[in-house]
């Protein structure tokens, strides 16, 4: 598909495959959560605070949810178990808004006294921040909110102050890190007010994960931050798939011996280090977006769910329910003989050995051929 | 100028590192970026080459004038760093803080900490928030109005938010005004305005106090 002619919210859907985007806000007349404050006073409040949004609002605490404390930062950047504060609270909000499901959480007595996030895998930026704010506006008519006229929202990070938005997108740019344009595009983002830096999950030389956050909260309202934030992530989207188109139509020898040596590593490697196989799987999205090889019909497989458990040391994530519940009988026969030991990289090979067999597109051998 | 390393904190100062070329690149950085990049490549068994004040030239180095007897720098321009007579009071005071207890015991004219101004409300003091720490309270932002701006400045480009007053807000706000409007109206002796601002104050204030009604708590998402 021509890079002109797609749809923004395609475009975005095709890098982007995590946002999470946070609301902060204070109570005036109570101090930030700060080491100057006897903390007695941070357990009654956030006790006060918990129970009025559970009356009011419907929110459900689950500070002592076992699954959260260990998976809630990965999968909704929620504060990590070991940097939670005393007084740390975590409420979830199932509700239904514009006949659409969503899943709000809300931290108590993190740097700040509230924090509205949402993490989500779709391009509704801008819907999910107008719930949050509707949120957070209720909310308001039972706290009164710390508010400068000047500063609008005060928060505890200077950095936060005036919307008390902050939102970051996890995206995949392989076709631009291929096509050695990530520093251009890194300061594209600082002029567009976008902050990119790459994920240094793996300290891997070849990582093309970046993420991209905003700079400034205070220049404009939660709405119009967010919609220039996509507007520019859009744009990064139609470079990256100019980039792929290029790589797959102009060097497709290149790309066949990319994904081949991928295939390789999926057909025959037996310990696959997390780095090489998030490579391997990162050409095969490439691959697919640009019709190299045959649409991935596995879910588990696909772009956006696999990037989660992959930060995790094995499969675990995906196999989690039978792992926790000791339930070897729910597992795949071949992971058995490894069960034991729970060997990560073995599981991981096993689980991944499928994509092994993925065709190459006719088309695309053609061009190989015709090259 | 901003930190070239993180490019969000002010750059307070240099710092040197070895390129993969082998040639030496200058990088004007913040404290904690300056401190990070120094404890990786020491962790990585890399020859760091920083500082975190200007280099101060070696005394032997210098040129000697022909005709002045050795040792003699009379005439000559103090080493960069070298030409105030008095460090000022606040450059002693970020010392004292960095160094912490190892010069408690030296016997130096350091000013009493309770110099540096603090918030009452909560105790933080401006230095605390510049090093990288967070606000206190929504108190600071009064106390530190001035300071914060400049930091808001830097970090944000930008110290107005531009959204309209949220609806809870309004009465607030208006409140704010008229308490304004109406220390004017006593400073230039007009009783009369004062009379009716007060009045004003007060029907804004009851407003204020009446709490949400049960329709209004019950106003669910």
């Amino acid at each position: 598909m021509n890079p002109n002619q797609m749809d923004g919210d395609t475009a975005f859907q095709q890098i982007c495959f995590k946002t999470y985007i946070a609301l902060a806000r204070n109570v005036a007349d109570f101090p930030f959560v700060c080491p100057n404050t006897p903390s007695s006073k941070h357990f009654a409040m956030a006790e006060k605070w918990s129970q009025l949004l559970q009356r009011y609002f419907r929110f459900e605490d689950v500070t002592a949810d076992e699954q959260l404390r260990t998976q809630g930062f990965r999968f909704h950047r929620l504060t990590p178990d070991g940097m939670r504060p005393p007084a740390y609270r975590l409420l979830r909000l199932d509700c239904v808004l514009q006949e659409q499901q969503h899943t709000i959480w809300c931290e108590l007595m993190t740097e700040n006294h509230f924090t509205f996030s949402v993490t989500i895998n779709t391009p509704d930026l801008v819907k999910q921040t107008r719930v949050l704010e509707f949120i957070a506006d209720e909310v308001a008519k039972h706290v009164k909110f710390a508010y400068d006229a000047q500063w609008g929202y005060l928060t505890a990070e200077p950095i936060r102050t005036g919307s008390g938005l902050f939102i970051r997108s996890w995206t995949h740019l392989l076709g631009l890190t291929l096509a050695d344009t990530m520093p251009q595009a890194l300061n594209a983002a600082e002029v567009k007010g976008v902050f990119g830096e790459k994920d240094t999950m793996y300290e891997s030389a070849s990582s093309e994960f970046y993420h991209f956050s905003n700079r400034f909260s205070i220049n404009l309202t939660p709405t119009q931050i967010v919609r220039d934030f996509k507007a520019f992530l859009v744009r990064l989207a139609k470079e990256e798939h100019r980039a792929r188109l290029r790589l797959a139509y102009d060097q497709p020898a290149i790309l066949f011996d990319l994904l081949s040596r991928a295939r390789f590593l999926f057909q025959q490697v037996y310990l696959p280090s997390p780095e090489e196989t998030l490579y391997a799987l990162s050409l095969y999205w490439t691959a697919c977006s640009v019709g190299a090889l045959e649409p991935l019909d596995a879910p588990q497989y696909q772009f956006a769910t696999c990037f989660d458990w992959m930060a995790d040391e094995c499969c675990e994530s995906h196999l989690l329910p039978a792992i926790r519940e000791q339930d070897v009988q729910a597992l795949p026969a071949a992971f058995l003989p490894f069960w034991k030991n729970r060997d990560p990289e073995m599981l991981r090979a096993l689980w991944l050995r499928p994509l092994g067999e993925a065709p190459f597109s006719p088309a695309f051998l053609n061009r190989i051929n015709h090259k | 100028m901003k930190c070239e390393i993180c490019n969000q904190q002010k750059a307070e100062t240099v710092f040197f590192r070895v390129a993969e070329d082998g040639s030496e690149e200058e990088l004007y950085v913040c404290h904690a970026c300056a401190a990070r990049e120094r404890a990786f490549e020491q962790a990585h068994g890399i020859q760091v080459a920083a500082m975190d004040a200007p280099q101060m030239p070696n005394l032997s180095d210098l040129p000697t004038p022909p005709d002045a007897p050795p040792g003699d720098f009379e005439g000559f321009p103090p080493p960069m760093g070298m030409e105030m007579g008095e460090p000022p009071l606040e450059i002693l005071n970020q010392l004292k803080r960095a160094l912490g207890k190892e010069i408690e015991s030296l016997d130096l004219p350091f000013p009493p900490e309770t110099d540096t101004p603090k918030c009452p409300t909560c105790g933080t003091a401006f230095h605390t928030i510049q090093d990288g720490g967070n606000i206190g309270c929504a108190n600071c932002y009064t106390f530190f109005r001035k300071e914060l701006t400049e930091l808001l400045q830097d970090i944000q480009d930008c110290t107005h938010y531009p959204a309209p007053p949220p609806a809870w807000m309004k009465d607030e706000l208006l409140l704010q005004q008229l308490q304004v409007q109406y220390r004017d109206a006593l400073m230039r002796e007009d009783f009369d305005a004062a009379e009716a601002l007060s009045k004003q104050i007060e029907t804004v204030k009851q407003r204020l106090k009446t709490p949400p009604t049960e329709e209004e708590g019950r106003n669910e998402p």
